[in-house]
Parts: C-alpha cells; sequence; structure tokens
C-alpha cells in the first residue's frame, strides 16, 4: 500500500482544497443556518433567535407550495428530457453516419452559451399568443406549416407553464447528455453488441437490454449533474419570463424576498432547504459510487 | 444659453409671424431682406464682441437677417454705419453710441428714413429720434458698486479713490450718479477720505449733484472706458499721494477692463497693502481677476438678458407694436421709454453661483474656480452606484458626468452602474456591498419608503437638510415632494427628476375607428373597452407581473381617489373596507380586458401593442414615451395620453434620488455630485436626454418636448400621490409582500383571498397594527 | 427498426436533421436579430430577415464590450487551469494514494458543487473582503475554489478507473508519490484535462452572479458588461443580441477546436463511477 514518507504528502497536497471548500462552503453554508434562524429583517443584521419559525411559515406559504410543485415539473421534465434526448441522439450518432462530428458539435454548443442571452431567445419563440395578428416565434412557425394543434401557450400555460422553460433548458443541456452516452456506447466493447446479435437480439432488444444497464454509471452521472442544476435554475427563467409567481421557484423567491423584501432570515431558509434537497439527491449516489468501488 | 435662447425667439417668431398674418398689414419680418441692423461701439472690448455673437446667433436663428457694424470708438464712423444700414433696408437699428449726443444725428437720420431706432445700453442724446432704451439701470449699478466699498469699509479715514467713465457717455455719469448716493455719507461722516479729486473733495456734503457737479468731477477722475488711460490715470494719482494716503484703500472703478488697468496699477505700488475695487460687466478676465483675488467685485449685468430685451423690442417694432415699459429716461430733450434690468453684485463668494452655475460662463474658462467657489478644493473620486446602464438614462447620466467633470475637474467619477435586469438586479450587489460594509460614496434609490424604510432604518445615509439650506434647494424643489424623501425632519435624498406612473396611452386612430372617446372615469373606461371588445379590438396591452402591479396601483388610485389612496400607505385607511374590495373588483374587471399572454410581454412589448395599433390601451409610466419616440412615433397621432381613469388632476409620481453614504470613503466628492445633481444645470442636462421633467420646479420647459411639458404643467399644479411598484409609498418589505399577494391573485383569481393578503401584508410590513 | 445496419441507417438522417433544425432555430434568431435596426425589432417579425445586413449593432455592441473582454479572459484562464490542477491532485490523492478518511473527504469536497450561490453571498463579500483579495483576482479565486469540487470529481473518477497495477509497477522500481503522478497519470490525463477545462472556462465565462458582486466596474468581465447594454427601461434587442452573440465567440471556440477531445475526455473514464 502507500509508503509511509507519503502519507503525510498526500494529505498535504489536498488540504488546501480542503480548506478552501471547508470555509467557502460549510462555513458560508454554517452561516446562513444561522440566518435562518433569526429574525433578520432589513439591512441591519439581527440574529435575535427565531427557532425553526422561518421553516414553518414557509411550509405554510402558498407561494412556496408553487414553487416546490414547479420545481418538481422542471425537474421532471428538464432531467428526464434532456436523458431521454440526449440518450436518442447519442444512439443515432453511434451508427458511423457521415457528418457525424457536425451534428456532434451542432448538439453540443448551445451549453457554451450563457443561460441570460439564450432566455431572451427563448422568451420570444415561445410568445404565448395563439391567435389573431400577434402569433409569432414557434406558434406561427406551426401555423404555417399546418401543424395547428401543436401551437400552444407555452410558458403562459397555468401550471404546467413552467415545463417550457425545461424545454429550454433541455435544448441547453442535452448536447451534454448526449456527449455522456455517446462516449459510454463508443465505452462499450463491440463484441458485447456483435454477441447479442448473433443471439438474435434486434437492435432495439439490443440497446434496451444490453447497453442501457451497462450506461447506468453515465446515466447517474447525468442525474446529479442536470439534478442539482433543476434546483438552483434562476436565471434562465428570469430571462425568459421575468419574474411572476406562476413560474416562481426556490431560488428565485430566495432572491425576491432577500435583496428585494429584506427579509434575509426567510431567504437563508429557502437556500438551506434546498440544499438539503440536493443532498438528499446526492448523498445515495455518492454512496453508491463508493460501494461499486468498493467491491471492484 | 443658445438653444434656449433659441427655441424662445422661434417661438416668438412665429407667434409675431402669426400676428402679421392676422393682421394682413405689416410685412413679414422674416425673409431675405434685411431686417434688424446693430452698430456696436468697439471691437477692443471682449463684452461687445460677446455681444455680436449673442445678436448674431439669435437673429440668424430667429430667421432674421442681420448686419452688425462697429464704430471702432470713432463717432464719424458710427454715423457711416447708421447710413450704410439705412441703405441697405433694414427696419430697425439697435444702437450703441460711442458718443452719446455725438449719435444723435446718425438717429435722426434713422428717423426720417421710418427706421425704428433702439438705444442699447447706452442713451443717444440730445434728439428725440430714440424709440426705446433697453440698459441696465446704470443708477443701480453705482449704487451697489459703492455699497460694497461702504460694506468692507472699518474704521475712518480710509482713503477713497473715485474714477469714472467717459464724460462723453450719459452713463458715466448716471454710474457715478448711484454711488454717490451711496458714498456721500460716509465721506461726509468720515469713514472714507477722497485721496484724488479735489473737485469731489470740494462737494463731499452735497447729497445730490447737479449735472455739472457731476461733470467736474468726471472730468478729474476719467478712465475715458480706456484701460491705458485708467492706468496712467491711477498711476500718477499714486505718485502724488504720500503714504498717508495709501494702506488700506478702496477704489470705486467705473467698469471691469478700467478696474484691472486700475487694479495692476495699485498692486505695483509698495504702500498699498490691500484694495478694494470695483468693477462691472462681469467679463471674463475680471471674473478670473476676482478668482485670483486681484479684484473686489463685479456689478454682473446679465448681458444674456439685455439682448433678449433687445430682440424683442426689435421684433415687437417690427410687428408695428410698442414695447413695454416701466421707466423712462431723460436724454436732455425726451424721456426715452425703457424696461431697465436689474444687477447682481458678485464677488469671491458667489462667483460660483452667479455666473457658472446660471451657465453664463463655464467653470472651465477659468483656473483657481474651486477655492474661490469653496474653503477646499475638492480632489479625489467619488463612486456613484445606479442602475442607468442602456438607452435615454444612462445618457442622461453621462450628460451629467459631463457637468460635474466640468465643475470638479480633480474628482474622478466612477460610475458603477449595474443593470437592473434580468433580475439578477443592482440592489441586490448594492444590500450585498452595504452588508459587507463596503458601500458606494453614492447611490440611486426611488425618493420616498424605498430609502426611507431600508437606508434611513438600516442608518446607512446621511441626512442632507443642511446641503438643502447651502444650495437654497428647499425653495425650487416642490414642497410635496420634500415629506415624502423626509423623515423625522430630516431629508435624506437628492431627487433629480420625476416620472409619472398614472398614464393611461392609447391609439388615437383604433379609438376614432371604433367612435370611443378618451375615458375619464372607471365606468367610461369599462365602455369604451366594452365597445373595443366587441368591435374585436384588443382593449388592454399588458406585460409581465411587475406591470400587473403598476396597474393595480392606478386602478387603486383611480377608484378610490387620492386621499383614500394615500390612506392606504399611512393607515388611516383599512385595507379591509369595502371600498378598497370595491377597487380590487375594478382591478379585476379591467385584467379582463387585457391580452391573454400578458405574462410573456415586457413593458416595451405591451406599450408597442398600442403605437402599433394592435390595441388601444396600456397604462404605463412615462418613460414610455421615451421609448414611443426611439421607435419613431410621433405625439398625437400614434399615441395619445391621458391620466388613467378616475385620477384625473392626480401626478401619480415616482423620482430617482441619489444619497449620501454614512462611511461614505469620499464624502466631500459625494457631496460635490450631490450638489450637481441637485443643481438646475445638472438637471437640464440630465432629464431631457433621459425622458423626464426635472424635480426641480425651475427648469426651462423649452429644453422638453410636448408631452414632458404638459406633464411639467401637472406636476405643478396636479394633486401629487405616490407610486407603489416604484417604491414611493410603501417599503421595500411591503412591497415584496403585496407582490407575492398580487402573484398569488393573479394565479387563483381570488379577489377576497387577495384583500385578505393585502392586509395581512400591511399588519406584517406597513403602519397597520 | 431493422437488424440491418447498413441499409436502414440513412433514414436517420430525417431526424437528424430535424433535431438540428430544432438546435439551430434560436441561434438564427439571435443571429439575424443582431443585424436589425432598432425599429425593426419587433416580436411579430421576429423570423423575417434583416432588411439590410449592417454590421452597426456589431460595432456598436463591440465597443460597449470589448474593455470588458481582456478582463474576461485574464480572470477565466487562471481560474481555468488552477481549478483543472487542483482537481487533478485531489483525484489523484483520492483515488489512488489514499489516506485514513479519503472516503469522507471525497463526498465532503463534492457537496461543495451543489450549494445555491445566491444563499452565500453575502458571507463570501464579506470574507473578500476581510482577506483583502478584490476584483479580477477574488472572482477568480471564487471560480477556483467553487470548482474544485466538479473538477475533483472528474479527475478521481477517471483515475479510479485506471488498473492499480500500473501504479503498483511503478512503485516496485522504486518511484515516488509525485513522480508517479507526474510521469504516469498526468501524461494520460489530457483527456479529463479538456473536459474540464471545458466545463470551467464555460461555466467561468458565463457567469454572472459572482462577478456583478466581487468586482467593479473597471474589472467587470464580458457577462456583466454585456447585462449593462440594457437599461432598466428601454432594451435595444439588436444590440443585445450582436453583442451576445459576440460575449459567446470565445466559448464556441473552445467547443469548435476541444470538441473532439471534449468526447474521448468523457470517453476516457471521467464517467466511470
Amino acid at each position: 500500500m502507500v509508503r509511509d514518507k507519503d502519507q503525510f504528502l498526500n494529505i498535504l497536497l489536498v488540504s488546501p482544497s480542503i480548506l478552501a471548500v471547508f470555509i467557502f462552503v460549510y462555513v458560508f453554508i454554517g452561516w446562513s443556518v444561522r440566518v435562518s434562524l433569526s429574525k433578520w429583517k432589513g439591512l441591519n443584521a439581527d440574529y435575535t433567535w427565531n427557532g425553526i419559525n422561518n421553516y414553518l411559515e414557509l411550509f405554510k406559504d402558498p407561494r412556496f407550495h408553487v414553487d416546490v410543485r414547479n420545481t418538481l415539473i422542471f425537474t421532471g421534465v428538464f432531467v428526464v428530457g434532456s436523458m431521454v434526448l440526449g440518450f436518442i441522439l447519442a444512439v443515432m450518432l453511434d451508427q458511423g453516419l457521415k457528418g457525424e462530428g457536425f451534428f456532434r458539435s451542432l448538439f453540443l454548443f448551445p451549453m457554451a452559451i450563457s443561460y441570460i442571452v439564450t432566455g431572451s431567445v427563448w422568451r420570444w419563440l415561445m410568445n404565448p399568443a395563439m391567435v389573431g395578428s400577434r402569433v409569432t416565434g414557434f406558434n406561427v412557425l406551426f401555423q404555417n406549416m399546418g401543424l395547428d394543434f401543436l401551437a400552444n401557450t407555452w410558458y403562459g400555460t397555468p401550471v404546467w407553464g413552467i415545463a417550457a422553460i425545461g424545454l429550454a433548458a433541455i435544448w441547453q443541456m442535452s448536447g451534454y447528455t448526449m456527449a455522456l452516452y455517446l462516449a459510454g456506447l463508443r465505452a462499450i466493447p463491440a463484441e458485447l453488441k456483435e454477441a447479442a446479435q448473433i443471439d438474435g437480439a434486434n437492435q432495439l432488444q439490443i440497446y434496451r437490454y444490453i447497453m442501457l444497464p451497462l450506461l447506468s454509471p453515465v446515466t447517474l452521472s447525468a442525474l446529479i449533474i442536470l439534478g442539482h442544476m433543476s434546483l438552483k435554475v434562476f436565471d434562465l427563467i428570469i430571462a425568459i419570463a421575468g419574474k411572476q409567481l406562476p413560474l416562481d421557484v426556490p431560488a428565485i423567491y430566495m432572491w425576491q424576498i432577500t435583496f428585494d423584501g429584506l427579509f434575509y432570515g426567510k431567504g437563508a431558509a429557502i437556500g438551506i432547504i434546498l440544499l438539503v434537497s440536493v443532498a438528499i439527491l446526492i448523498i445515495p449516489y455518492i454512496r453508491y459510487t463508493l460501494k461499486t468501488e468498493a467491491q471492484q | 444659453m443658445n438653444k434656449k435662447l433659441f427655441a424662445l425667439l422661434s417661438m416668438l417668431v412665429l407667434a409675431s409671424m402669426l400676428l402679421a398674418a392676422c393682421g394682413g398689414a405689416a410685412e413679414p419680418a422674416a425673409g431675405d431682406k434685411l431686417a434688424v441692423g446693430i452698430v456696436l461701439p468697439t471691437k477692443d472690448e471682449p463684452r461687445w464682441v460677446q455681444d455680436e455673437a449673442r445678436f448674431q446667433e439669435a437673429l440668424t436663428a430667429a430667421g432674421y437677417d442681420v448686419e452688425i457694424l462697429f464704430s471702432q470708438g470713432d463717432s464719424a464712423k458710427e454715423k457711416a454705419n447708421v447710413e450704410s444700414l439705412i441703405a441697405n433696408g433694414v427696419k430697425v437699428i439697435i444702437l450703441t453710441p460711442q458718443d452719446g449726443s455725438a449719435a444723435a444725428a446718425a438717429a435722426e437720420a434713422a428717423r426720417e428714413a421710418g427706421v425704428k431706432v433702439i438705444a442699447y445700453d447706452r442713451l443717444i442724446l440730445d434728439t428725440d429720434a430714440v424709440d426705446f432704451y433697453v440698459t441696465f439701470d446704470s443708477i443701480s449699478v453705482g449704487a451697489a458698486q459703492a455699497q460694497y466699498l461702504v460694506d468692507h469699509a472699518e474704521g475712518t479715514g480710509l482713503p477713497l479713490y473715485l474714477y469714472a467713465g467717459a464724460a462723453s457717455d450719459n452713463n458715466a455719469f448716471l454710474f457715478f450718479e448711484g454711488a454717490w448716493n451711496v458714498l456721500q455719507p460716509k465721506i461726509a461722516d468720515g469713514t472714507f477720505v477722497i485721496a484724488n479729486s479735489s473737485e469731489a473733495e470740494a462737494l463731499k456734503d452735497k447729497a445730490t449733484l447737479t449735472r455739472d457737479e457731476q461733470s467736474a468731477i468726471i472730468n478729474q477722475v476719467t478712465t475715458n472706458w480706456d484701460f491705458n488711460t485708467a492706468k496712467t490715470l491711477a498711476e500718477s494719482n499714486l505718485t502724488a499721494n504720500g503714504s498717508d494716503a495709501k494702506g488700506d484703500v478702496f477704489i470705486l472703478a467705473p467698469n471691469d477692463g478700467t478696474a484691472r488697468a486700475i487694479a495692476d496699477a495699485f498692486s505695483a505700488d509698495a504702500d498699498v497693502t490691500s484694495y478694494f475695487v470695483t468693477g462691472q460687466d462681469a467679463e471674463k478676465a475680471s471674473v478670473q481677476y476676482i478668482i485670483d483675488g486681484k479684484q473686489s467685485m463685479t456689478v454682473f449685468k446679465d448681458v444674456r438678458t439685455l439682448v433678449d430685451d433687445a430682440i424683442k423690442a426689435a421684433t415687437t417694432f417690427l410687428e408695428g407694436g410698442t414695447p413695454e415699459s416701466t421707466n423712462s429716461y431723460n436724454n436732455g430733450k425726451i424721456d426715452v421709454p425703457a424696461n431697465p434690468t436689474v444687477v447682481i453684485t458678485v464677488d469671491k463668494d458667489n462667483v460660483q453661483s452667479a455666473l457658472i452655475d446660471s451657465g453664463y460662463y463655464s467653470a472651465s474658462d477659468f483656473t483657481g474656480l474651486g477655492e474661490s467657489s469653496k474653503p477646499v478644493a475638492v480632489a479625489g473620486q467619488v463612486e456613484v452606484f445606479s442602475w442607468w446602464t442602456g438607452g435615454g438614462e444612462a445618457a442622461g447620466l453621462e450628460a451629467m458626468m459631463g457637468v460635474f467633470s466640468a465643475q470638479y475637474p480633480d474628482v474622478e467619477f466612477i460610475n458603477a452602474a449595474v443593470a437592473g435586469g434580468a433580475g439578477t438586479n443592482a440592489r441586490a450587489v448594492l444590500a450585498t456591498r452595504l452588508q459587507a460594509g463596503d458601500p458606494p460614496d453614492s447611490w440611486q434609490g426611488h425618493a420616498g419608503q424605498e430609502l426611507i424604510g431600508t437606508y434611513v432604518a438600516g442608518g446607512q445615509i446621511e441626512p442632507l437638510n443642511d446641503l438643502y439650506e447651502a444650495e437654497g434647494w428647499l425653495e425650487v424643489m416642490p414642497e410635496t415632494l420634500i415629506p415624502l424623501i423626509s423623515d423625522n425632519g430630516n431629508i435624506y435624498s437628492v431627487p433629480v427628476n420625476i416620472h409619472r406612473a398614472n398614464v393611461l396611452w392609447y391609439n388615437p386612430a383604433v379609438l376614432e375607428a371604433n367612435g370611443v372617446e378618451v375615458p375619464t372615469t372607471m365606468d367610461e373606461w369599462f365602455a369604451a373597452m366594452d365597445t373595443l371588445q366587441a368591435a374585436g379590438v384588443q382593449p388592454l396591452a399588458l406585460g409581465e407581473q411587475w406591470t400587473k402591479m403598476h396597474l393595480m396601483e392606478t386602478v387603486l388610485l383611480g377608484t378610490l381617489g387620492p386621499d383614500a389612496y394615500n390612506g392606504l400607505w399611512d393607515g388611516t385607511t383599512d385595507w379591509g373596507n369595502p371600498e378598497v374590495k370595491a377597487a380590487l373588483d375594478n382591478y379585476a374587471k379591467v385584467l379582463t380586458y387585457a391580452n391573454a399572454d400578458s405574462a410573456s410581454l415586457s413593458w416595451q412589448d405591451a406599450a408597442q401593442l398600442v403605437v402599433n395599433g394592435d390595441a388601444a390601451f396600456n397604462v404605463m409610466g412615462d418613460w414610455a414615451e421615451g421609448y414611443f419616440r426611439e421607435l419613431g412615433k410621433a405625439p398625437n397621432t400614434d399615441y395619445g395620453w391621458a391620466p388613467v381613469p378616475g385620477s384625473v388632476g392626480v401626478f401619480q409620481f415616482l423620482s430617482d434620488s441619489f444619497v449620501l453614504a454614512v462611511g461614505a470613503p469620499d464624502p466631500e466628492g459625494a457631496t460635490a455630485w450631490l450638489k450637481i445633481a441637485g443643481s438646475k444645470e445638472g438637471q437640464e442636462a440630465f432629464n431631457p436626454v433621459k425622458g423626464s421633467i426635472c424635480a426641480r420646479t425651475d427648469c426651462d420647459p423649452s429644453l422638453f418636448g410636448e408631452y414632458l411639458q404638459s406633464a411639467m404643467d401637472d406636476w405643478a399644479s396636479n394633486t401629487v400621490v405616490g407610486s407603489l411598484t416604484h417604491g414611493v409609498v410603501a417599503n421595500d418589505s411591503w412591497k415584496t409582500e403585496i407582490d407575492t399577494a398580487l402573484g398569488l391573485y393573479l394565479a387563483d383569481g381570488d379577489v377576497d383571498g387577495f384583500q385578505a393578503a393585502l392586509v395581512a401584508a400591511c399588519t406584517s410590513s406597513g403602519p397597520c397594527k | 427498426m431493422t437488424n440491418n445496419l447498413r441499409f436502414g441507417k440513412y433514414w436517420l438522417y430525417i431526424p437528424l436533421v430535424a433535431m438540428a433544425i430544432f438546435y439551430i432555430l434560436p441561434m438564427y434568431v439571435i443571429l439575424i436579430t443582431g443585424f436589425k435596426s432598432f425599429a425593426e425589432v419587433d416580436l411579430k417579425t421576429m423570423w423575417v430577415l434583416p432588411q439590410g445586413i449592417a454590421f452597426d449593432n456589431y460595432i456598436e455592441a463591440w465597443a460597449k464590450l470589448s474593455p470588458s473582454l481582456r478582463n474576461s479572459f485574464l480572470m477565466v484562464i487562471p481560474a481555468t487551469l488552477i481549478s483543472s490542477a487542483l482537481g487533478s491532485l485531489n483525484g489523484f490523492v483520492l483515488a489512488k494514494w489514499k489516506f485514513r478518511g479519503a472516503d469522507v473527504i471525497f463526498p465532503f469536497i463534492l457537496f461543495g458543487m451543489f450549494i445555491p450561490y445566491q444563499s452565500i453571498m453575502i458571507p463570501l463579500v464579506q470574507f473578500m473582503n476581510r482577506v483583502g483579495v478584490s476584483g479580477l483576482p477574488g472572482l477568480a479565486l471564487a471560480h477556483i475554489i467553487y470548482g474544485i469540487p466538479i473538477t475533483t470529481l472528474t479527475f478521481r473518477n477517471y483515475y479510479a478507473s485506471l488498473p492499480q497495477e500500473l501504479l503498483e509497477a511503478a512503485k516496485m522500481d522504486g518511484a515516488s508519490m509525485l513522480g508517479i503522478y507526474r510521469h504516469i497519470l498526468i501524461p494520460i490525463s489530457l483527456p479529463s484535462f479538456v473536459v474540464v477545462l471545458i466545463w470551467q472556462f464555460t461555466s467561468a465565462w458565463n457567469d454572472f452572479l459572482f462577478a456583478v458582486i466581487l468586482t467593479g466596474n473597471e474589472q467587470w468581465p464580458i457577462t456583466v458588461a454585456l447585462n449593462n447594454m440594457a437599461g432598466s427601461q428601454i432594451i435595444a434587442w439588436n444590440v443585445q443580441m450582436a453583442g451576445s452573440l459576440l460575449a459567446a465567440l470565445p466559448t464556441l471556440l473552445v467547443y469548435i477546436f476541444l470538441g473532439r477531445y471534449f468526447l474521448r475526455g468523457l470517453l476516457a473514464g471521467s464517467l466511470k463511477g
């Protein structure tokens, strides 16, 4: 195993990172937790103990209920959509077509642009006007193509409007999942595929029963990365739809209640709730990763 | 100044042309024909060169042909000039005689040719051929000079040196008369001892002098309005006098040119320890002398006003009228009608406000100005935080920064503007910096509760009462505004502009096509929107959530009226009462007329629907007007405006203002910035560009467009109430709670629930208990 | 579906091209809007080509953005390189040279990836002020530190996938820990470096939140300048879109030049758990 003289050196090498992460993540989180348990409202810090009242108020707050619902819908649409689309694109590109490189770059590049930029365009594309002279964006394209049934009110739709934002997020991130899956597919030994074909499996069956299970680590990585993005989504929604309650999510509520309304205590509480939700998502992943490694 | 004058003159000319057309008698004034001739005394004095430029520019801009000639101190040349102008067919001559009596012949020649003669700044003597006299009151000029000497005289036996203008100039007599009136009692009581005129010494007990007595003194001390004469005379006076007539001396010098010459002579004399010397005309060189402490004062006769008056008189004559007169001056033959202008005493203490701030000179014309207007030179830097990053607001800020750097060239201006858009807004950055103890020197905030409830409550900004006192802002800011930016009697911000929130924008063509009148009450509005809806027209254009709050506040105002509306914010109107319910019902009804896709539209998109004819009405603050104009739309054809129905006669305002940070890294720089932000010059630079009206009431309306002029009128005459959405009436926490309640209401449509939430918000963060 | 890949695969161009159009549409709108005049910009005519090709908007946007372009590079390049280097070291130690507790330290670091940045803005600014790091160095520092979790994750997963025998053999030959890292791991880490570089470059370049609170106006990177092109009241979309495109160019170039390695990097095992 590890030699003694390096036992110290390896700790030394990672300690700056550990220290930095300790301060910039955990100390700051600790500060947020403390604020979330205070009555702080207004510009000046006020650490008067408030117990868990901020949290209780949030759980009763109808706006926060909307936020949770929107986050669930958004996460569902965005994560599932990006993974499915990314997988399909990866499978198509895996067929060794001419021009693969072109398509791959094309699908990847939305990722290079910031949400603030793409948000403004999606705002136009998904304009909710459906009839009359003001139909524009996708709706007018659908109309011209005779696909009127596809026209809809996009992010103006009650309750499900947030799903439309998810669509824009899929556009942005599905290239990344495509790349992940494509890399995963390329890593699977060709013999496996050939063996299955000899056994009489069709293409669909090969992907369903052989490739997909082998890709489960990829799926898990993608899930984590997309999942935490969706919980923190903020600037994309603002850029598309501004601050409006039907499309509210915890990150926006936190921003608004902290910096517009100066309810620092409550804002910190929302931050902590977000963090805990992320933790619930990620801790099983980390445990799984470590466990599978241990088994190897 | 030229722009203003230009606008004023254009209006005058338009008016006069209109009159001429109506009367049908007078000839049109404008045209190719030479209308006005001007004869000025000499090119050697800067004063007349400046006047030449002013006349030339103003009259040319107004569409008159003008010819300006100089006599170069020669009465014969003057007469030749007048004759050549008559030959060229002028209708009016504006003449500043070199020699008052000698000019009589020229004036009579003009009279014979049917040309009106206006004596400009100097009277033409001994003739009845003078039609009007444009002048400053020369007697008061002399009096102001003398008063300055008297005010600075301490003790007795102070040497007094008298100097006068040319004995051939009637003004010289008037100046001297005014001065004598003030000085004589102080000479008689021994405060002053006349050091250079035996004639004056002999007459020192005589309060009122005859023309001959004046003449005797003036002839003894005349400078002939000439530098060299003045200097030679002063030097010979000093040579003649012993040291007992020196030391701390007082000098009556008739004008700036002679004052500088005399000052040079006196400062060169070793026995003169200090001197006070007067002047007049506020020539640039003398202003620099004053700043440098070499000349004590000058009497500022704002020649811009004099030029205006001369042109006014000329155009009145051209129209066939007679200029208004309040006064007359005897020229030895007749009483010449006149309407004299008041004069201002300028010394080191007020040179900044009188000459620079008024725009007469630019600060860059002088050196050392900072020290003269302020005890300490302001240097360093000032970081000003705002959300003015784009469009007219950024351009306006830059214009104001220009004014700032002209006056405070040693202060570096750091423009820390962060865009408010895209949610990651400026206020969060500001709040974070304040939390971290790293404030900018000054920042922008909406006047009203946004500042009071947040920064005053947080102890982050300084009261500015002293600054208001020193700058005289209480007199020029509207009375209704001051309480809104004050807390416990302390004023906390300097408002730069005023916007109006309760404006109903409409498309005149759409209304006309559907036979709809502009509504003034809620019921009329509903009826109008019913008609429009029935005709298949989108009645109301609406945008994202904040524009709905904006609409809500105007409907609350329109339904409740200003008193009950104000009561909502000070706790005297119960949010739960049936009137508020009725207002919310009205709001609910208004929303039914709005476009279904409102959530996806920015305010710009919504406003654009109206000017494009896709919708009839839109409620938005008057920054929309700037946007319409940027789109190339014309007022009253592409868009019209009215107060939101039910709020006629009420001005719902918001205002951007700047504050002084507690713990500002550079408080002096910050104060300097606030002075500019509150100054007439600063606001006149900013607002026409930004598309808002000045917070000050003394801005020049001609700088603004049609809509803004109407807003200025309304601002001056209407009942003023504050805006909710834009930070005037509710603090930030309260506003955020109202916003949340509104958002929930827009999703569920439950008016009662909405009202209950508003009641709760008022209890939680407002004044309701 | 068909068993025969050779004959069947050409119809795949139909969905691929359809998808390509879907991906291109927003870019198309950005591009054409950037060429329109202010008065031409109207929601209704968003699909319509501009009346003429004029580069005015791009010139105007360039004038406003160019000073901050330098700031962005000054901040992004060190932030990307340093956090990648740190991630590589951490990944090496945590995967191949573990100490007691290393399996606790890894999730401890990884968790940092997930904090909502909005909620730590205030302590972040306070901390930076207290330690006296401000402006671009401060911003770069924030990106380095908040980049450590993902870079560590990527490298650790890659190194973990390497066979232990590789190291054992070297150890037998008497190589030290650093020697092994330098001579064995670094040379085969390029694909992972590319993945991490791309990721870090993109996120630091596109970041707005940290930039706006940690830097002053002389040091604002391009995202803040881009954001500032819009006023609070009137937005000139044509210039805005032109600016957006300019601001996105460097990241696009990074994708174009490093894109082929990106896939290889992902392939090289950064995802094998």
